[in-house]
């Protein structure tokens, strides 16, 4: 479903260069749940970023469903971002003028649905990962494991293919945690939504169906030493 | 469309639920920015018509006929009077024989024009009567009585513009010597002092025409001009062509090309009148600006989020701009209202004293929109440019700040 080849991207800051991904190699079929592990400054939001077409490479190719979209425009991979993929981010992702539902609802309105449809759906999502008492709180009114499964209803509502995530828990105590890798693995395995998921967190990993690890920018499917 | 109704929601929700006295503010600043862009062109509009219905009220009326042979007089004027009052349209018609003259009272000697009036009509075309500050009017028929212009009777008022070159001291009641262009010279007792606050009619001295006669018996149904004031709404064009139809050695004015001298200072207030609405203009769109920019600093991750999750830049940039768009409106139209129903008001009763008399606001309905239109163009461009800007930007730096 994802394939990237020889992936490399080099930020420029001023005049120096800073390699954050080396020619990477990667595949995700449909209905994973991969981890993406590794030091801070590895590469992994980098990565993250690349595969859900926030960013674009330096060098290399990626392939969304056999297309190749690394060379596509703002505007074309915005769409797909839109209406097939989803995204939850470390912290503070929600837009605090919205309630929860509206917040979920927003990317659905923007794909054109109908307010019957996305609130009714919102109100769902919301209800099965536990917020239905919270739906029109906003989002300074919640908690920070709230927050996030708001996100994660937020990045399920246009029924993406695949969802990003990165580190999602990272601001959690454990148990908040715990609920949000719940509700990610609820999405996997339920609706067989692709989770691409980033963490530091070793309890993370039992979530995981495979884990990879980047070490400077360079990918490996085992774990070093 | 979806791009609209996306903008719109992200707009209210960010109007309503965010800071509410930034809101307040933002209105607040925007009723002062349109204030400031209506007040002074009202009030120099007012200056403007002030200027104008004073030079029609007390010097020209709407139509001045005269002889088409310059220095000529007006033959068989009283004839041409009443045709000219019989047309469709004249409310009133007056003539005047003119003749220039040394005024003397004790040392203090002055030049004016002595006009002869026909009284009771030249009430009907000017206002002067209603000017008096000492003494009365003239009556048909009065014999030796003089009324005079505040700027050459001087009344003791030593503020006046051309005091100096004035009688300095005559009131009503005083007798002074008129040394007439023609030789004649003869005493009058000065029966009252008007005072327009218009220099040019305040230097003018006025006698009834019966004793003008009497001075220039050669000007009996003669006239140097014949003034017409018209009904409200009256065809000045159409009335102004039947009136040179009527005689052919006749030549007519309008108030508006008589206008002339006062032309210049209306220019002049215009160019300022320019200046502070370009001022008032700026200060609209820099208010609209530092506040979108801000704003667009503040939400730089969240921008970055929106635009991550698929919201598209031209909906978050036309969310900043029915945001603004709402304020100005909002703003705009509070300051129409408070223009009309206090602004306007308490002008009236506080009226600002100008060189002409009092001033009033001049409220024009179709203005006033057309200013609301401008001052929400302004704000318009003004969120635009903040918004672009950050919109714009790579999403992954927006989002790492
Ligand atoms: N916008 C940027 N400009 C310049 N360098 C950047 C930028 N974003 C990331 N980098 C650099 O690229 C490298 C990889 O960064 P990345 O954010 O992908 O790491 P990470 O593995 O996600 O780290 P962390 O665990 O701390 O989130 C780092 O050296 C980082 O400093
Ligand atoms: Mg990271």
């Amino acid at each position: 479903m994802l394939k990237i080849e020889g992936l490399k991207k080099i930020y420029h800051m001023g005049d120096v260069i800073v390699p954050a991904l080396n020619n990477v190699f990667l595949e995700v079929e449909e209905g994973e749940m991969l981890c993406i592990m590794g030091k801070s400054g590895s590469g992994k939001s980098t990565l993250l970023h690349m595969l859900g077409l926030i960013d674009s490479p330096s060098k290399g190719k990626i392939f969304f469903k056999d297309q190749d979209v690394s060379k596509l425009s703002e505007s074309r991979r915005s769409k797909i971002r839109l209406s097939q993929m989803g995204f939850v981010f470390q912290e503070y992702a929600l837009l605090p003028e919205l309630t929860a539902v509206e917040n979920v609802y927003l990317p659905a309105k923007m794909l054109g649905r109908w307010p019957s449809e996305y609130q009714d759906r919102a109100a769902t999502l919301l209800e099965s990962l536990g917020l239905l008492d919270r739906m029109h709180h906003r989002p300074r009114e919640l908690s920070g494991g709230q927050q996030q499964r708001v996100a994660i209803a937020r990045a399920m509502v246009n029924k993406p293919e695949v969802i990003f995530a990165d580190e999602p828990t990272a601001n959690l105590d454990s148990t908040s945690g715990k609920q949000v890798m719940d509700a990610l693995r609820w999405l996997n395995e339920q609706f067989g939504t692709t989770i691409i998921f980033v963490s530091h967190d070793t309890e993370d990993k039992g979530y995981a169906k495979r884990i990879i690890y980047l070490y400077d920018g360079k990918l490996s499917e085992e774990e070093e030493g | 469309m979806r791009t609209i109704q996306v903008a719109l929601f992200i707009a209210s929700r960010s109007i309503f639920r965010g800071n509410f006295w930034l809101g307040v503010m933002t209105i607040l600043m925007m009723v002062l920015v349109y204030l400031n862009l209506l007040f002074a062109p009202s009030l120099l509009q007012g200056v403007i018509f002030q200027m104008n219905s004073k030079l029609r009220e007390t010097l020209v009326a709407d139509l001045t006929v005269e002889s088409s042979t310059p220095g000529e007089l007006i033959p068989s004027s009283g004839k041409l009077v009443d045709e000219i009052a019989a047309i469709n349209g004249v409310d009133s018609v007056t003539q005047s024989r003119t003749i220039s003259a040394q005024l003397q009272l004790a040392s203090e000697r002055g030049t004016a024009e002595v006009s002869g009036i026909d009284v009771e009509s030249f009430k009907d075309v000017y206002s002067i009567p209603k000017y008096m500050i000492e003494g009365s009017f003239l009556t048909p028929g009065d014999k030796d009585q003089i009324v005079l212009g505040a700027q050459i009777a001087g009344a003791g008022k030593a503020k006046l513009e051309l005091y100096s070159d004035s009688l300095k001291n005559a009131h009503a009641g005083d007798v002074v010597t008129v040394k007439f262009a023609n030789g004649v010279t003869k005493k009058y007792t000065v029966k009252g002092i008007y005072q327009t606050e218009f220099v040019q009619a305040d230097l003018k001295t006025l006698i009834s025409s019966s004793e003008f006669t009497q001075v220039s018996p050669t000007s009996v149904d003669k006239a140097n001009a014949i003034n017409v004031k018209l009904k409200p709404g009256a065809n000045q064009d159409k009335i102004d062509q039947e009136i040179l139809g009527l005689n052919p050695n006749i030549k007519t004015r309008s108030w508006q090309e008589r206008a002339g001298f006062v032309q210049s200072y209306t220019e002049s207030i215009q160019v300022i009148n320019k200046i502070l609405r370009a001022v008032a203009l700026v200060v609209g769109f820099l208010t609209i600006f530092i506040i979108t920019y801000v704003d667009v600093v503040n939400k730089k991750r969240q921008i970055g989020i929106e635009r991550a999750i698929g919201i598209s830049p031209p909906t978050i940039i036309l969310a900043y701009e029915l945001r603004a768009l709402f304020y100005t409106f909002i703003g705009a139209i509070i300051g129409a209202i408070l223009f009309v129903t206090v602004v306007v008001p308490l002008e009236a009763r506080y009226p600002f004293h100008f060189p002409l008399g009092n001033v009033f606001l001049d409220v024009d309905y179709a203005f006033m929109l057309r200013n609301v239109f401008i001052l929400l163009l302004v704000s318009v461009a003004s969120a635009t440019l903040p918004a672009w800007r950050a919109v714009y930007g790579k999403i992954v730096e927006a989002i790492w700040g």
